[in-house]
């Protein structure tokens, strides 16, 4: 199907609006310097906190997202669609306003903050703020993936796995887990992307503190304008994996391992 | 074990009983869509049945008496689907997936003995999407007896085989099938000839008739079953030694109870000839005067189906047929009769 001809030159300025960010960034960039823009301690700080960060919000996220989207399955009509509305929220959220809600929720005078601050317990302004409001932004990602995946297969071989005397674990880890092995795939390389990307709500709930909850998103920002070689040289190293998560992300289904 | 059960599945219009003994084969015989696989699958516990009462060995799986039904992992009542249904991994990981025993070591030695049983042991280290039909069928015969059923329920166990897979898997079938309880549907009369000690008749998500694989298959009782049995009542009135046909004219029948009560033979249609005209002679058959009613391709031969017979004619005296031709039909004489 290629469409109208009309289509193209619409189609090219779609293209252009994408496109000329992306080269306009990299002609900005100092070559030269990269490297020593990249490896400066500041940078490398940020850069080392966004992936040990994204990192933990990821196995959070694949640790309750999967049960999450088998919920999902498990309920029916409105319910359903009532929950997966809630759960879904966050993908289309303004972050700035994640980020309030979840300071709401676990700061120091939030909803579960406070009577955790009063056993000692502090979230807000902290790593842990960073992989929690990371997590929040990312999870939508592994719940969509695994409904979907869920809904796409019969359940017809759990029935007969049931027959042969299979627990529901067995079940599972045998038979369920390995056939969304895919799905999983794609949703956590998602989500990891969108937990690295993440900006408003981080900054909003945990801060910009250097070291401790200043992930390279944020130190990309304050450098704008201070050091914008060393702004852009970072820009560069997420570019780079958001190109390459949306690559594997994406593959066309020909491409994925074949069973 | 022994295996009382009725089930509804309203959904699908499924309202059966059947019953199997211990150590016995049931087949469930009936056309596409009676519902046999549904009377399976709701034994066990595959599809939710809307109602059901099963019984095995005097313990109620499910029923009045029971709150909740026994899920399908609690009943050892395994269910071959046709579809096979062997999972991901590899063949031998299939079969070890079965057994109760719950060390792995011992789950792998019974599945190379199943493996060897069905004569795939080198297929071992294959994985599903490498078998062919009659080698995934094998396989999952193989997982299904190695998970030791209690009960086991083969659905059409040679749907989409080739003519030669089938054969050997029916062999095979039946040496192994010989001391499991075991209910299997099938289509087919020849099927439940080989392979069931009793038979049960499915129309319409019904059993229209219930009993040993020779009563059932030789002494149909109702023109459903004696189809699915390969055969076509002749129904009608006992008259001291012969069968008054409903139509008018009679034959003469062995045995068959007293005088007066109604009556059949159950007769091959291969066995019944036809003419256009009175035959001069009346040899070894009773010839019976009947009027096409429907004519059925079947492959190399037409089955033209009357009021009071049907017959298997050949296609050249076919094409001189049509609904509404009077046709001659050469009853045997001396086929056994029983009471309806």
């Amino acid at each position: 199907m290629s469409g109208p001809r009309w289509l193209v030159p619409l189609a090219l300025l779609g293209a252009l609006l994408v496109a000329a960010p992306l080269v306009g960034l990299m002609a900005r960039a100092s070559w030269g310097e990269l490297w020593t823009l990249i490896t400066a301690p500041e940078s490398l700080e940020a850069l080392a906190l966004s992936l040990r960060t994204a990192v933990a919000s990821t196995a959070l996220v694949i640790v309750l997202g999967v049960p999450l989207g088998f919920a999902l399955r498990a309920v029916h009509g409105r319910v359903r669609a009532a929950l997966r509305a809630v759960l879904l929220a966050p993908l289309v959220l303004p972050p700035v306003v994640g980020g309030l809600a979840l300071l709401y929720a676990f700061g120091r005078r939030g909803l579960i903050g406070a009577p955790l601050e009063d056993a000692g317990i502090s979230v807000a302004y902290t790593t842990a703020a960073v992989v929690l409001a990371q997590t929040f932004v990312a999870m939508p990602f592994m719940v969509v993936s695994i409904e979907s995946a869920l809904a796409a297969r019969g359940e017809r071989r759990e029935a007969i796995a049931a027959t042969l005397g299979a627990s529901r674990t067995r079940i599972l880890a045998r038979i369920t887990l390995p056939a969304l092995g895919p799905a999983l795939a794609t949703g956590a390389v998602l989500a990891f992307a969108r937990a690295l990307g993440e900006f408003g709500a981080t900054l909003t709930f945990a801060g910009s503190l250097a070291g401790v909850t200043r992930t390279a998103p944020l130190e990309i920002y304050l450098a704008r304008e201070t050091d914008p070689d060393a702004a852009v040289a970072l820009s560069l190293v997420l570019l780079v994996v958001a190109v390459a998560v949306v690559a594997i992300a994406y593959r066309p289904a020909a491409m994925r391992g074949v069973r | 074990m022994r295996l009382e059960a009725r089930v509804a599945v309203l959904a699908r219009g499924v309202d059966a009983t059947v019953s199997v003994g211990a150590g016995r084969t049931l087949a469930v015989l009936g056309p596409n869509g009676a519902g046999k696989s549904t009377v399976l699958e709701a034994l066990a516990d595959v599809t939710r049945p809307d109602r059901a009462s099963v019984t095995l060995d005097g313990r109620e799986l499910a029923g009045p008496r029971r709150r909740t039904a026994v899920p399908a992992r609690r009943r050892g009542i395994v269910l071959l689907s046709q579809d096979d249904a062997l999972f991901p991994m590899s063949v031998l990981d299939n079969v070890a997936f079965g057994p109760r025993s719950a060390r792995r070591g011992d789950a792998l030695a019974i599945a190379r003995e199943q493996l060897a049983r069905v004569g795939c042991e080198d297929l071992a280290e294959r994985r599903p999407g490498e078998l062919s039909g009659g080698q995934a069928r094998r396989v999952a015969i193989a997982r299904a007896l190695a998970a030791e059923p209690r009960v086991l329920l083969l659905d059409e166990p040679f749907a989409g085989l080739d003519v030669e897979a089938a054969s050997s898997i029916r062999a095979l079938l039946r040496t192994l099938l010989a001391d499991v309880t075991t209910v299997l549907t099938t289509h087919d009369a020849l099927d439940a000839h080989t392979l069931a000690d009793d038979v049960a008749v499915m129309e319409s998500g019904r059993v229209v008739e219930h009993g040993t694989a020779a009563d059932v298959l030789a002494r149909p009782r109702t023109r459903f079953a004696a189809r699915m049995a390969g055969r076509v009542l002749i129904e009608g009135t006992m008259r001291g030694g012969r069968l008054a046909l409903d139509g008018g004219s009679s034959v003469p029948v062995e045995g068959g109870p007293g005088a007066g009560s109604r009556a059949a033979i159950a007769v091959h249609p291969a066995a019944i000839p036809v003419a256009l005209d009175s035959p001069a002679r009346a040899g070894a058959h009773a010839w019976v005067i009947d009027e096409v009613l429907a004519l059925e391709p079947r492959g190399d031969h037409v089955r033209a189906h009357g009021a009071v017979v049907s017959a298997d004619v050949d296609p050249a005296l076919a094409a001189t047929l049509a609904v509404g031709t009077r046709l001659w039909c050469g009853v045997p004489r001396g086929m056994p009769a029983y009471a309806l």
